[in-house]
């Protein structure tokens, strides 16, 4: 997933980030250029209300931190034959929203995160890759900070340009809403990976004009990467998909306790206020 | 939540899938079809909407569904239903059947075997039975189970994806309902929800030959509807103009 523009989680995307990074020309922080305009979209009078209902699932459309726990698994997809669940994942994915104006947000997000066993559940240190029958040290996560903003103009970028792909889709069914966030990149970067997360919540609470954000939020992230480095496929075809959810939380106090335990000994500054969130890069 | 067996487990699957009085429910989908192909980005080929029909009877260890659905292609940025189609590999224009049947079919799944698809075999390798995860957030219960493995296709052409040899198929999906009513033994039928992969070895047959080996993935939600729900529904109305027949025979069926 790029992490770029998709605030979801963060699954082994460090060699696209700096990709990103590298053909975006390092302007993470200004609204995409070819952005379509905005207008009324699936359930919404308009791009800003859309905009609105887009943070508060996602995140909060007010100041201050949202965080998800998430947990999944990794599979390697290689043509022709079953996908394969290779390991599992655990991690910490933390927001801080600035409102900057009517409509204008920035979003910085950190994540901390392992890998585990499929077997055990356990942290893994070293992985036999069952494709390659290669014992690899394991790499585990930690991304970002990284920052963007959100406009109704960059929401939406429907037209192929360069770089990227954005698809943002809404349903309203019996109750619940569904985001599908898409960001696919289109442009000459090795790996081609499509970042695929979902967000679902109550339509009630994103219809409530009381409310700052929706409590609740599952994200499930479907996207596809190209191979980590550190499981050394090469050029192997075939490519990593994840499937994870993750649960918006009421609070730290919520996550984990062997996650956070994890993250306060590896990566203590996750934990801290975004004052403390320095560039990993 | 707290299973004391991989039977309780089945049974609280089996009622946020169906309604285990035997009557029918009914579930709407809306999903993306997304196709690769070696070296160039993923694409988004159509969308789809579904609806499937199906009821459920659970005796001792054994969950027995039987279903149909019938849906529609759309265009990939539009609700518009696809009547031909640009080959986004040769660029060949071609007509396509903008709608499709699946089933009548039935499939069992047991508490501690895979789950066996009618028409086709399921090899069990990559497959985890039961291997369900059950996560809580907030009131809500989320479930993520996985079923994989190399799809046989009884027969050529039985498949809406044409399959011409085994098909490596793997489905994930992510399914979540009121804790509540999870809990509540009462309910023979839970209100529920799922969000889906299903990642496939094949280029759809239907969108023509693209020209090297590709592969596609299908994402997307459902949401569980009873018949009150489901006659109220303008996705269904929509969906009846074009199978009103079909959803007729089922309800006979």
């Amino acid at each position: 997933m790029s992490d770029l523009c998709n605030p979801g989680t963060a699954m082994d995307r460090r060699q696209v980030t700096k990709l990103m990074v590298m053909v975006s020309g390092g302007m993470a922080l200004a609204p995409f250029a070819g952005a379509t305009a905005a207008g009324a979209a699936e359930g919404f009078k308009d791009g800003a209300e859309e905009l609105l209902a887009f943070m508060k699932l996602q995140s909060r459309a007010d100041t201050g931190y949202t965080n998800y726990a998430n947990v999944g698994t990794v599979y390697a997809a290689v043509p022709g034959r079953a996908p394969l669940a290779l390991y599992g994942y655990e991690g910490l994915l933390r927001f801080y929203t600035r409102v900057l104006g009517p409509n204008h947000y920035e979003v910085t997000f950190i994540e901390a995160g392992t890998y585990l066993d499929l077997a055990t559940g356990n942290r893994m240190d070293s992985f036999k890759n069952p494709l390659t029958g290669v014992s690899n040290a394991v790499d585990h996560i930690v991304e970002g900070p990284m920052s963007w903003q959100w406009t109704v103009e960059n929401l939406k970028v429907k037209t192929p340009f360069p770089i990227l792909q954005r698809r943002v889709e809404w349903q309203h069914l019996a109750g619940e809403s569904w985001l599908y966030f898409d960001n696919i990149l289109t442009g000459e970067v090795p790996g081609l990976p499509a970042a695929l997360v979902t967000h679902v919540g109550s339509t009630a609470q994103l219809r409530d004009r009381s409310r700052n954000r929706v409590d609740n939020t599952v994200l499930i992230d479907s996207s596809i990467n190209p191979w980590a480095p550190w499981l050394k496929m090469g050029d192997a075809p075939g490519r990593l998909s994840t499937a994870v959810i993750g649960r918006k939380l009421g609070s730290l106090a919520e996550a984990p306790d062997r996650l956070m335990k994890y993250i306060a000994a590896s990566h203590p500054k996750v934990l801290e206020g975004i004052e403390a969130w320095k560039p990993a890069r | 939540m707290d299973f004391k067996t991989p039977t309780d487990q089945l049974r609280a699957h089996a009622r946020m899938l169906a309604n285990l009085d035997g009557s029918f429910v009914y579930w709407m989908h809306f999903a993306q079809i997304y196709g690769e192909l070696p070296g160039r980005p993923v694409m988004l080929l159509a969308q789809t909407q579904t609806c499937a029909i199906l009821s459920a009877r659970l005796e001792k260890n054994e969950l027995r569904v039987a279903y149909r659905e019938a849906g529609i292609y759309l265009t990939p940025d539009s609700d518009q239903p696809i009547s031909e189609y640009r080959n986004p590999v040769s660029g060949k224009l071609a007509k396509v059947e903008g709608s499709f049947r699946e089933g009548p079919a039935v499939y069992t799944r047991t508490a501690t075997k895979d789950m066996i698809i009618g028409n086709t075999e399921l090899d069990p390798r990559g497959s985890r039975p039961m291997g369900w995860t059950w996560h809580s957030s907030g009131p809500r219960v989320w479930m993520i189970n996985q079923d994989a493995g190399i799809f046989v296709p009884a027969k050529p052409d039985s498949e809406n994806l044409q399959a011409r040899e085994p098909l490596g198929g793997q489905i994930l999906q992510t399914w979540h309902a009121d804790r509540r009513d999870v809990e509540n033994a009462k309910l023979t039928s839970v209100p529920s929800f799922k969000n889906y992969v299903v990642t496939l070895s094949a280029w759809p047959a239907w969108l023509g030959d693209p020209g090297a080996r590709g592969s596609a993935f299908i994402r997307g939600m459902g949401a569980k509807l009873n018949a009150q729900q489901v006659v109220k529904s303008p996705e269904f109305t929509r969906l009846s103009k074009i199978h009103g027949d079909f959803f007729a025979q089922a309800k006979r069926a």
